[in-house]
């Protein structure tokens, strides 16, 4: 199913793409960035969601609640959800195109593997996923697998005269353009530590973990990766996402640029159960909202106030 | 902060499962058969190079303990004295036939080893996936290279004078083996996986472009071809004037020699990768789902069985008063019938 639906379709797709360029290398990085393209928008939503997570946890009625319900998830819960829907935020708006294209990235990543066919075993599996009237096998082998100095079926190294070892080029760049992309594309520090340190550490160990597979995996898989990253990078750069200060190693990931306007009126968040409730201002549009003083909530309890930072997009 | 780093390991440890798992299969191959030789069988595991007796125990092994830098798909040549045999990396190694241990390697290939060296007269001669044939001495020294367009996988057949090349590029070289000059090249229009079949100077050789070839053995003329309905992976078997070939497409075929044309075929369980044992009762084929099954010379259905765990990709031998059939990913390596179909000894790959 899972083959026949995602696998399949991709392998004739990069093979008629072989078929036409006749360099599996050069193949590789057209249908990488086909697919790319082809999930480009599910990327730019995932992306506005991210943002649009991000504005909301740096909201003062937000960081208050944590506060405040701290001890009672389940009315910090309905606090959250009651702020959701004011704010028209969708907290499942960067999950959901993530969900969509995981699938399509590990298919991508498979088909890669299902073509690029080395062994005995590997090319008996790829003529399964050929479409025999869409391509010929005995047209497309052999495959030619070299590009650049690489043999995209076998690990990479570089001889380089009076070095007595090949030097692993290839995964030189993979952990570059990986440490790159984690970096670039560090979401912006919401002021939790413990989500902080995870990022920072995971920025750090992603690297040596993709550098490791492209050390030992056929160097085709490493062009995929390379690719896969410097198309990540270029997307997060177009759609002005990319904070180029956060390269520095040592440097604490900041966030980009915000340009939205906080917006500022008293407001007030709903207790679900009102034994209490906080009210926030801001003063002007410069500065956060911040509680400016804690009541008692009363019996009667006063209706939210329409309230929407951006235009919902 | 531990539950931090927790998540951490478990995100990166999950990522190289992901990644890992996806290309498990890469350096997997299947043995490409064995050899009998003075009633020792010398079968490559993947893991290792094995000598077992005709009672099913092993002599020894190479590696003794398992070494991931050298595996080994392609079966040996054994010629005095010694076992050549190819790895997946690039070397040929001679290995001392009596007792396992290594005599000298070759190592100056440049890709890893499918198809099984043979050895004709005093030399040794490899086909690497590289596209070169390295002709060595007896003791692992290169005495000439032959270039050919794409990688070699399929064994070559030789006679006295030629060994015969077949290529991925789909070509099919004679080259002589005194000094590795080209006699001739055949365009057969399709990649060739398997050794030909050489008989009364002809080559019997099967095709990826679904057609098996014969070629006179001279001169590189196509004198015939059968166009199969799958692709051939196996190496051909001819007996009494019948060539006999199994397809991808699960079917078996019995083409006339002389001339190529069909005298009967028939339908497999399942895909044929190998080629079949030649008993003096009939054929052995084994298909990839598992299958054992023996047909008569004249299309008469002897016996089958059926090895639920594992895959059957390597031809099944001859071995005394023994059919031994190759299991791939199966809980035994060897398993054994006698020529009526019942079971004998198994042989799985010791820890």
């Amino acid at each position: 199913m899972w083959d026949a639906i995602i696998v399949t379709p991709f392998v004739n797709a990069l093979l008629f793409i072989y078929s036409v360029i006749g360099n599996f290398g050069v193949a590789i990085i057209l249908f990488t960035i086909l697919i790319r393209l082809l999930t480009h928008p599910l990327t730019v939503q995932q992306l506005k969601g991210t943002t649009a997570m991000q504005d909301l946890q740096k909201d003062k009625r937000w960081i208050d609640a944590q506060a405040k319900f701290k001890n009672d998830k389940e009315k910090l819960s309905q606090v959250q959800m009651q702020l959701y829907k004011e704010l028209g935020v969708n907290p499942f708006a960067s999950c959901l195109p993530t969900v969509i294209q995981f699938p399509i990235l590990i298919g991508l990543y498979q088909a890669l593997i299902a073509a690029n066919a080395n062994t005995p075993i590997e090319l008996l599996n790829m003529t399964r996923h050929i479409y025999p009237s869409f391509l010929k096998i005995s047209t497309l082998l052999p495959l030619n697998s070299q590009f650049l100095w690489m043999n995209l079926g076998q690990p990479e190294r570089l001889n380089i005269p009076g070095i007595p070892f090949g030097i692993p080029i290839i995964a030189i760049v993979v952990v570059v353009t990986t440490y790159m992309q984690s970096r670039l594309m560090t979401p912006p520090s919401t002021g939790d530590q413990q989500s902080s340190m995870m990022m920072g550490m995971m920025n750090i160990y992603m690297p040596f973990l993709m550098g490791w597979l492209a050390l030992t995996l056929a160097s085709g898989l490493s062009l995929y990766f390379v690719t896969s990253n410097l198309i990540g990078i270029a997307q997060y750069a177009l759609l002005g996402k990319l904070n180029w200060s956060n390269l520095i190693p040592g440097r604490k990931a900041t966030p980009t640029v915000l340009t939205k306007k906080t917006p500022v009126i008293e407001k007030s968040v709903p207790d679900p159960e009102p034994k209490s409730r906080v009210v926030l201002s801001a003063k002007n549009n410069k500065e956060p909202l911040k509680a400016t003083k804690t009541v008692k909530a009363t019996k009667t309890v006063s209706k939210p106030t329409k309230f929407n930072p951006k235009p919902k997009s | 902060m531990k539950l931090t780093k927790k998540l951490i390991y478990l995100t990166i440890a999950l990522v190289a499962l992901l990644l890992t798992a996806c290309t498990a299969q890469i350096s997997g191959g299947f043995p490409s058969g064995a050899v009998v030789n003075q009633d020792t069988l010398y079968i490559s595991s993947g893991v290792a190079v094995h000598a077992v007796k005709p009672d099913g125990s092993q002599i020894w092994r190479y590696p003794e303990k398992v070494d991931t830098a050298k595996t080994f798909f392609a079966a040996p040549a054994v010629s005095n004295g010694q076992v050549i045999v190819g790895d997946y990396q690039n070397s040929v190694f001679s290995l001392d036939a009596a007792t396992g241990v290594e005599k000298w390697s070759f190592a100056e290939a440049k890709e890893r080893y499918i198809a099984s060296p043979v050895v004709v007269g005093e030399k040794i001669l490899a086909a690497n996936a590289d596209g070169h044939v390295y002709a060595l001495d007896q003791g692992g020294k290169l005495l000439w290279k032959f270039a050919t367009k794409a990688a070699l996988w399929a064994t070559p057949a030789f006679d006295k004078d030629h060994i015969y090349v077949p290529s991925m590029d789909h070509f099919l070289y004679s080259v002589s083996i005194a000094d590795g000059t080209q006699t001739w090249v055949t365009d057969l229009a399709g990649p060739m996986i398997a050794a030909p079949l050489l008989k009364d100077g002809i080559l019997y050789v099967g095709t990826l472009a679904n057609k098996v070839s014969a070629v006179e053995a001279s001169s590189g003329k196509e004198l015939w071809s059968f166009v199969t309905q799958g692709n051939v992976w196996a190496s051909p078997v001819i007996n009494e004037g019948l060539v006999y070939v199994g397809d991808a497409s699960s079917k078996v075929y019995a083409i006339n020699a002389k001339d190529g044309t069909q005298t009967w075929q028939t339908d497999a369980p399942g895909p044929v990768i190998a080629s079949p044992g030649v008993m003096t009762s009939g054929l052995a084929f084994v298909d990839e789902t598992g299958d054992v099954f023996v047909v008569g010379f004249q299309n008469d259905r002897a016996w089958t069985d059926k090895i639920t765990n594992g895959k059957l990709y390597s031809s099944p031998i001859v071995y005394g008063d023994k059919l031994v059939v190759p299991v791939y990913q199966g809980d035994n390596f060897l398993v054994t019938y006698d020529f009526t179909g019942r079971k004998g000894w198994t042989f799985a790959v010791p820890k």
